[in-house]
């Protein structure tokens, strides 16, 4: 009975840690744009974030080494570093977007500036960084996370034309307006968002702190493969509900507000605080995770002691890492760059970032010196060269299609 | 030492660019390379180094003439050399390499002033989280 309870809150908190900021807004703005014409790029990105979660996932629990260490063992120092340099500049831009998310929604619970509450919510993460139990923090925030399925709700409830969303997701092309170069940019932008680097190396660190072993290997998968898809069809969820109020009337999607006002037309009030509390659930998780990994990658690429599972005096540099890394987001944005712009960078910048990061997972899945006889089957292999092949399709297109759209104008 | 079946290990895989642990667990660094006496037959791998001078050694060119200097100038002894991990203190070959111990240099390093100057001045940093 315990362990099924133990697997549900795994469960539980992977599809409520899903969703962050970068998935909110992308989704948000794509259904408002393209309608479910791109639902398949979500679709295929939960599939590779599952792909590869599963595979960092196995190596920490059997190895218990974490998706840094590996990066740095196989690319070696130089190329580790190009790979370090990168992946720390999206996971920090990606933060940033984080604070800017939970600013906002304090900004819509309260009618007071976002620009007010930066600082607060700056020292608030840290405060969770600092004092609070790795378990007790990813619990409570997955758990708050899950009341984003007022997305769902708020889809089921308008009643939409259930043949025509089918319609939409079986007919890949650009609708009305729009053009290939936007169509395939925003594809790419979705595909970061869903794959976005950091998971990885927070879900592999996670594992370390919870001192996960090859007992754990099912629970780890269980979460992974039941948790992400169902995280996923919030995703879908909200792109579907933004796809049937906005995209009738030609409204494009470029705040936060217009995010969750679409619940407050479906559900009323009720339905609006529900949705604030979930999305200040999931930006904040979610800033805490992207603040972990800004540590993690640093402290892992050097070897320096890292981790929550340690008093932060026995962890110096991590803890510094952190706290550096969160004045600089908090005062990124209060320069009053649009938390929103930084979000739709951050998930393309995410997926210029992805090759360095999952090509040496796929190399060390095979590695029997690290995981003995649970090395990738067949199976595995041949999907993760599938998403390695569209990684660097995606990374290699991202800037051009960037520059040829001007940013998906 | 090693715990390999016919007990030949692939120095550039196996343990280059691993990391470094002690007995107790704690993460001391990487290998960030390797002191290989070629007179002795066959050639011996007398230690693993570690440390800015010895990762700054990696690079060539400006970027590793850089990372040395930076390190030369903020460091107390003059000329400081990689820190050395004798091969004898190696425990445990696994997916890390255990020592027997951290060393000396190593804990002088800047993860001691990090401490020091800063986090040991935050309320809670000797606390464990609840």
């Amino acid at each position: 009975m315990k362990k099924v309870l133990a697997f549900t809150l795994g469960v539980l908190t992977a599809i409520g840690g899903f969703v962050d900021i970068g998935d909110l807004v992308t989704n948000a703005l794509v259904g408002a744009r393209f309608g479910l014409h791109l639902a398949w790029v979500t679709m295929l990105g939960v599939i590779g974030i599952c792909v590869f979660a599963e595979m960092s996932g196995r190596v920490a629990a059997i190895s218990g080494r974490p998706t840094f260490d590996i990066i740095r063992e196989r690319l070696g120092p130089r190329t580790g570093l190009v790979a370090l340099v990168g992946s720390f500049f999206v996971t920090a831009l990606t933060m940033t977007a984080e604070l800017g998310g939970v600013s906002l929604a304090f900004e819509l619970a309260t009618g007071l500036n976002y620009l007010l509450f930066v600082p607060v919510v700056m020292v608030l993460v840290w405060v969770v960084l600092w004092r609070v139990k790795f378990t007790t923090m990813e619990n409570i925030f997955g758990l708050m996370g899950l009341l984003l399925i007022v997305y769902a709700v708020a889809v089921w409830h308008a009643h939409p034309d259930w043949g025509s969303l089918a319609h939409q997701v079986r007919v890949p092309r650009p609708i009305g307006q729009e053009t290939w170069p936007t169509y395939w940019y925003y594809a790419v932008a979705l595909f970061g968002a869903a794959m976005t680097p950091y998971e990885v190396f927070f879900f592999s660190s996670g594992g370390v702190e919870e001192h996960w072993t090859r007992k754990d290997l099912i629970e780890a998968r269980v979460n992974v493969l039941i948790g992400f898809p169902l995280g996923g069809i919030l995703s879908l969820a909200i792109a579907s509900i933004t796809a049937l109020i906005y995209l009738p009337r030609s409204i494009e999607v470029d705040t936060l507000g217009q995010t969750v006002l679409p619940i407050a037309v479906e559900l009323g009030q009720l339905g609006l605080i529900v949705v604030l509390l979930g999305v200040f659930a999931a930006t904040f998780g979610a800033a805490l995770e992207t603040a972990l990994s800004a540590g993690y990658t640093i402290a892992q690429y050097f070897g320096w002691q890292w981790g929550k599972f340690v008093r932060p005096r026995q962890a110096p540099r991590f803890h510094a890492l952190m706290i550096f890394t969160l004045i600089a987001g908090a005062m990124l944005l209060l320069t009053t760059v649009d938390p929103i712009k930084v979000t739709e960078y951050s998930v393309v910048f995410s997926a210029l970032a992805l090759p360095l990061t999952y090509f040496p997972i796929l190399v060390i899945a095979n590695d029997r010196t690290y995981l003995g006889d649970r090395v990738n089957g067949r199976f595995a292999n041949g999907l993760g060269l599938v998403f390695l092949t569209l990684v660097v399709l995606a990374s290699v297109a991202a800037i051009p299609l960037m520059i040829w759209t001007r940013a998906g104008q | 030492m090693t715990n390999r079946e016919n007990g030949s290990i692939h120095l550039g895989l196996e343990i280059l660019g691993h990391q470094i642990l002690t007995l107790d667990g704690r993460m001391v660094g990487k290998v960030d390379d390797l002191d290989i006496d070629l007179n002795a037959e066959p050639p011996i791998v007398t230690a693993i180094l570690m440390g800015p001078q010895a990762w700054g050694r990696r690079f060539p060119g400006l970027l590793g003439r850089f990372i040395l200097s930076a390190h030369r100038r903020m460091h107390p002894d003059p000329d400081p050399q990689p820190i050395q991990i004798p091969a004898s203190h190696i425990t445990d070959l696994s997916s890390a390499v255990e020592v027997a111990h951290e060393p000396a240099e190593a804990e002088r390093g800047m993860g001691l002033w990090v401490r020091e100057q800063f986090i040991d001045h935050i309320p809670g940093s000797r606390h464990a989280t609840k």
